[in-house]
């Protein structure tokens, strides 16, 4: 596997939240780098901490949620800058999001203000990090529309978001956020509210962007067939930790860990008809209250008694650049 | 035999502007949709949003008035028309037509017990009280897996997955003969889809249901159904057996279809590619073939006239299509193994 030069990296992150009913562990110990130009999808079920992750990137986490412990580590031309370190407000953070790290969110329709024009929001990203006129801003903005495929990118810009549809919205918000070339760019569930149709043109048109800009993409999706499509590399993530990370022909052809075994044979596949799906037993547990052990064990079909539930499982490098967090490859720290 | 025969089904929105209201235009949600269920088997009607599937639903269930069109229920040897009942007239036969929701955070009541969630239609049409209805109810939690403790707990106390088990019992309490489903697991996180769709599957045998299925989701359409109609824009454009339309497809738009459904498998990259254009406005059809801005195969004929819906397929086969070039077109499907 060739050596390619990482842009950002994740280093045992743990993002709490602190709640009346107790502390939840959104992200508890969560490792991994992004490397330049790769697309990385971050996959798994609601309540697992694929967006806290995000958030927790941006610094752009709710009131209570805090960073505790773990390291952000963005690479660029000056070196390294440790994102977790920095304040919140602080002119740094301000020029990092948008600038370097950008994203885009699962609802255009909630995501854009609606009471100013498309092309005002996103001549403000613009206006807010370079030095340009206006009327500059304004020419670059109208370039981007044209990059995303938007007919009468010159009209559109001065529409009112509830003007379009929810894939023009979606081409908007991508335009937005690639206007500034970022180096890394968060797709946090980009096409889940879209149709099919609309959603196969919105990621066609990420991947042409992406090459063309040379960026890296966080994907951050709960379905398995758009992670296919889209990744190099995937991370699956279960209950605030990764559980299985690799390559996405290791990941889909050979997968390890149980859980991502269980979630591929779950989901219902195009061209296999009518027997009955295997699905996973039990429901995602309690976020106050995991599982002791590995948080998996409960609806694992490999568990074992005494080990599993009693102890945490660390990463097992497999094969280069493939772990997995089980007992069944080892996983007891040594 | 069949159980519900929908013909020409039309339900038209007025589109109304300033004070006094006045009609200026009118949506055709759901324009001339025929089609027929068979007892015992399930039908899915699958389209992007806004195509009409749910509207077309809801007349089913007249839940909402159809502007045109007949409705016909037999059951128990008898014949009745639901679009041309009203009121008082139709209660008697609500019980034979039951809808399960897309999302089971809405669709509950979160200040009812769910043993009034689920008791409520036993209790509504006199069927049992007190006790009785407390066994009743006991036993159609027991039928979806959830524990009859549960009755007492209020909705909140559950996830997402056993909320849509919640749904489907009150859905099943009164022994409907069809059991319209609107998007069941869309809401639902992907490992608990299989659940969901494996507990519908075994209701269906265990009390005879007739399904209609409405899912924009093809893998799930095509792992659950025995015949699919695809809509757009208010019309169905092709129906036919699972299998015969997905390896066999005969227009244009289900092709697009399914080759837009991302598939769980590297190896298919190259499939992903660019569809043209959106769903067009539903107040203001494009001429013709609706379909006809978006279609690869588009001809002139295509922009005129509105290609008849018509049966291409042999004797024992049917497959219906609205398409001018259904039988010179060789589309791309997706084998079925």
């Amino acid at each position: 596997m060739k050596v390619m030069e990482k842009v950002l990296e994740i280093k045992n992150l743990r993002t709490y939240f602190t709640l009346m009913e107790g502390t939840v562990k959104a992200v508890d110990g969560v490792s991994f780098e992004v490397r330049k130009g790769e697309i990385l999808g971050l996959v798994g079920e609601s309540g697992c901490g694929k967006s806290v992750t995000a958030q927790s990137i941006l610094r752009i986490l709710p009131e209570n949620g805090r960073i505790v412990s773990g390291e952000i580590l963005l690479h660029n031309e000056n070196g390294v800058i440790d994102l977790a370190k920095l304040e919140l407000d602080s002119e740094e953070m301000r020029q990092i999001r948008g600038k370097e790290i950008s994203m885009i969110f699962q609802e255009p329709m909630a995501s854009f203000s609606p009471v100013y024009t498309v092309g005002a929001q996103m001549m403000e990203a613009i206006l807010l990090h370079e030095d340009v006129s206006k009327a500059e801003a304004r020419r670059r903005v109208i370039e981007m529309l044209k990059k995303v495929k938007i007919p009468n990118a010159e009209k559109v810009v001065d529409m009112y978001p509830f003007e379009l549809s929810g894939g023009m919205l979606q081409r908007c918000m991508i335009a937005m956020a690639m206007s500034l070339n970022p180096k890394v760019l968060i797709a946090d569930e980009p096409t889940t509210a879209l149709d099919v149709t609309i959603q196969a043109q919105i990621l066609y048109l990420m991947k042409e962007l992406q090459k063309e800009y040379r960026s890296s993409i966080v994907l951050i999706t709960h379905d398995m067939g758009v992670i296919a499509q889209m990744a190099d590399r995937v991370a699956v993530m279960y209950l605030g930790i990764i559980a299985e990370s690799g390559d996405v022909y290791e990941i889909f052809k050979n997968p390890l860990h149980p859980y991502t075994r269980a979630l591929l044979k779950s989901i219902p596949k195009l061209g296999v008809r009518k027997t009955r799906l295997e699905a996973i037993k039990g429901v995602v547990p309690d976020p106050y209250n995991f599982p002791s052990g590995c948080r998996y064990h409960p609806r694992c079909d490999h568990f074992m008694k005494g080990l599993c539930d009693v102890k945490e499982p660390v990463d097992v490098e497999v094969a280069p650049g493939h772990t997995v967090k089980c007992f069944l490859y080892g996983g007891e720290r040594s | 035999m069949t159980l519900l025969e929908v013909k020409n089904l039309k339900k038209y929105f007025p589109i109304t502007k300033g004070f006094f209201r006045k009609v200026v235009g009118l949506v055709k949600a759901v324009d001339g949709v025929s089609f027929e269920i068979e007892e015992g088997e399930t039908l899915a009607l699958v389209g992007e949003s806004g195509c009409g599937k749910t509207t077309t639903a809801k007349c089913i269930l007249r839940a909402i008035d159809p502007t045109e069109g007949d409705i016909i229920l037999r059951v128990d040897g008898k014949e009745v028309n639901l679009a041309k009942l009203q009121g008082e007239e139709l209660k008697p036969y609500r019980r034979y037509i039951q809808m399960v929701f897309q999302n089971p955070y809405t669709s509950l009541n979160p200040r009812m017990k769910v043993k009034d969630i689920v008791g409520e239609p036993l209790l509504v049409n006199g069927i049992a009280k007190g006790k009785e209805l407390e066994d009743m109810v006991a036993e159609l939690l027991q039928a979806v897996g959830l524990r009859p403790e549960y009755m007492v707990r209020y909705p909140h106390a559950f996830s997402g997955g056993q909320r849509q088990r919640i749904v489907i019992a009150r859905a099943l309490a009164l022994r409907p003969k069809l059991v319209v489903c609107d998007e069941p697991v869309a809401a639902l996180d992907v490992s608990i889809r299989a659940q969901i769709l494996n507990l519908l599957m075994d209701l269906q045998e265990q009390f005879k249901l007739t399904y209609l299925f409405i899912s924009h989701d093809l893998s799930v359409v095509e792992h659950i159904s025995d015949r699919v109609a695809v809509m757009y824009l208010g019309r169905i454009v092709e129906l036919a057996r699972t299998e015969e339309l997905f390896e066999n497809p005969k227009h244009p738009y289900t092709e697009t279809l399914l080759v837009a459904v991302p598939k769980p498998d590297p190896d298919f990259r190259e499939e992903l590619r660019a569809i043209e254009g959106e769903v067009p406005n539903p107040a203001n059809p494009p001429s013709g073939c609706h379909f006809h801005l978006r279609c690869p195969y588009a001809k002139k004929i295509c922009e005129e006239v509105y290609p008849e819906y018509r049966n291409v397929g042999t004797g024992e086969e049917p497959h219906y299509v609205a398409c001018h070039f259904a039988e010179q077109l060789t589309l791309r499907g997706i084998k079925i193994s």
